[in-house]
């Protein structure tokens, strides 16, 4: 025969609504093919900090002393909590897909990939058990922590 | 040499498809198995002789007192002694119960230490064979060899995204790809050649990982396009029934890029409809194609979103009345592959 479809016709749903403030993920799937989902609207930003230990000093002189224990450092893991509500069940399978993901990629230059290229950054999803479909609701929200590169601090 | 390739990592007859179709498509992340057994010498038939196994066997055999073999022929399944010799036939320490027909059996003591050396070759983005490891395989017992590639395939992958979206279609090298493996019989005294590294022995791989009970198994056969007027048709690589496409932000869906489909004129269609289900466009363009991008798991970019649309159906549709959809492969490449080397379909073996 000359022509023939080659593959299922699959649909991809524009989404409507717009978009500010947008966290941008893209990861494979078990399959192998690229995944992508927008968290958008609002994220709450926090810091996850953790000293690697202490040392206390010999104080020569009680009364001038600055301090009489010192941080060796810190660990400083900056966190983001980003959500979706109103998700079908269709739509939970991706997220699904996003948080069984070996490796999540977040995209740092939404604004301008179109003329500089994809500027793409690890994150990792915060491991833990999920409340994804709950299979009487036709809508689910999911709520999940992103953790972001660590910052580099001075040790002493 | 005596050792036979009794199974492939694909899957014939693939339910849906009308003609005979195979899927030597497999995930990297489980077994990938060639099966071969070994069968020294021939055995003709087996006899009574006073309640033990008379073999009578082909020219050829090795037959000697003492020695230690494995017989497998009809109802018998074991190992033995050969306890007498005449001419080519034996007489083994495994009781008699029924005459049977042609089997083998094999001598651990004629030919000691034996085992399967391989070739793994990777498929590179040129075409051409790269050698990757020379892996050394032992039989069990029964002389069954099970080769796994997957281990050295697995060191071929890794997540990387490297799209550009600024094309119709992409590959990324480290999601899929191909493998092929050639192999020696051997043994103390042995002097025999590798065979020839063809085509129908070319299994191809996803960085993918199936689940329990899942259609075909670790092969990924639901999801490898066929030129084929068959209603079953591969399926994108995606985890839901419809993707989701954020206006302004990078967008891809994955596919195989088959053997069935190299060398044919592949379009990506698209038709874009409004929020009533109406057509609002559709378009259609050729994708990228080439050796560096078939036989590769791909990217699909979407087309310029119209006014209006909200959602939008894609596929890949085929045509093979043109003179071939690349200038590197003969329209006749997918009916069936060719061992020579002057063959510019087939990559390059290795010097």
């Amino acid at each position: 025969m000359a022509t023939a479809r080659l593959t299922e016709i699959k649909t991809v749903d524009i989404w409507q609504e717009c978009v500010n403030n947008p966290v941008y993920l893209m990861w494979y799937d078990t399959l192998g093919g690229p995944c992508y989902w927008c968290f958008a609207y609002k994220q709450q930003r926090g810091l996850s900090t953790k000293e690697i230990g202490v040392f206390i000093p010999y104080i020569d002189d009680l009364e001038t002393a600055e301090a009489d224990t010192e941080t060796l450092g810190m660990n400083v893991q900056p966190q983001l909590l980003v959500g979706a509500t109103g998700l079908t069940t269709d739509q939970m399978y991706i997220i699904e897909s996003l948080l069984s993901a070996t490796r999540v990629l977040m995209l740092t230059n939404p604004d301008d990939w179109e003329a500089d290229g994809c500027k793409w950054q690890r994150v990792g999803v915060a491991t833990g058990t999920y409340k994804t479909i709950r299979t009487d609701n036709a809508r689910h929200n999911i709520e999940l922590t992103l953790n972001l590169p660590r910052i580099n601090t001075q040790t002493q | 040499m005596s050792v036979y390739l009794t199974q492939y990592p694909r899957k014939d007859n693939i339910n849906g498809f009308s003609s005979l179709k195979q899927s030597k498509w497999n995930a990297a992340h489980h077994p990938i198995v060639y099966q071969l057994q070994r069968k020294d010498f021939v055995v003709n038939s087996i006899v009574d002789s006073g309640g033990y196994v008379k073999i009578i066997c082909a020219s050829g055999a090795e037959l000697n007192v003492d020695d230690s073999i494995y017989l497998q022929c009809g109802p018998y399944d074991s190992a033995g002694t050969i306890t007498a010799v005449s001419g080519l036939t034996a007489v083994l320490d495994i009781p008699f119960t029924v005459t049977a027909g042609t089997g083998f059996y094999n001598n651990f003591t004629t030919r000691p230490n034996y085992r399967i050396t391989t070739k793994l070759y990777w498929v590179d983005s040129n075409n051409t064979y790269v050698l990757q490891q020379q892996p050394v395989f032992y039989p069990d017992p029964t002389g069954l060899v099970k080769v796994d590639v997957s281990p050295y395939v697995r060191r071929k992958c890794s997540l990387l995204n490297t799209c550009t979206y600024d094309v119709v279609s992409m590959a990324e090298p480290t999601m899929g790809g191909s493998f092929n493996m050639i192999y020696r019989e051997d043994y103390t005294g042995s002097t025999n050649n590798f065979v020839t590294l063809n085509d129908p022995r070319r299994t191809y791989y996803v960085n993918a990982a199936k689940q329990l009970r899942d259609t075909y198994g670790s092969n990924m056969a639901v999801y490898v396009p066929f030129f084929d007027a068959d209603t079953v048709k591969g399926k994108f690589l995606h985890p839901a029934t419809k993707a989701v496409y954020f206006p302004g932000f990078p967008f891809s869906l994955g596919f195989v890029y088959s053997d069935d489909i190299t060398g044919i004129d592949i379009t990506r269609e698209i038709t874009f409809k409004n929020l009533n289900g109406a057509t609002v466009s559709s378009t259609s363009d050729a994708i990228n194609a080439g050796l560096d991008h078939s036989l590769r798991m791909n990217h699909l970019m979407l087309a310029t979103i119209p006014a209006g649309a909200t959602s939008a159906d894609v596929w890949l549709q085929g045509d093979d009345s043109g003179t071939g959809g690349d200038d590197y492969f003969d329209p006749n490449f997918v009916d069936g592959y060719v061992n020579s080397r002057s063959n510019t379909d087939a990559p390059t073996n290795p010097a």
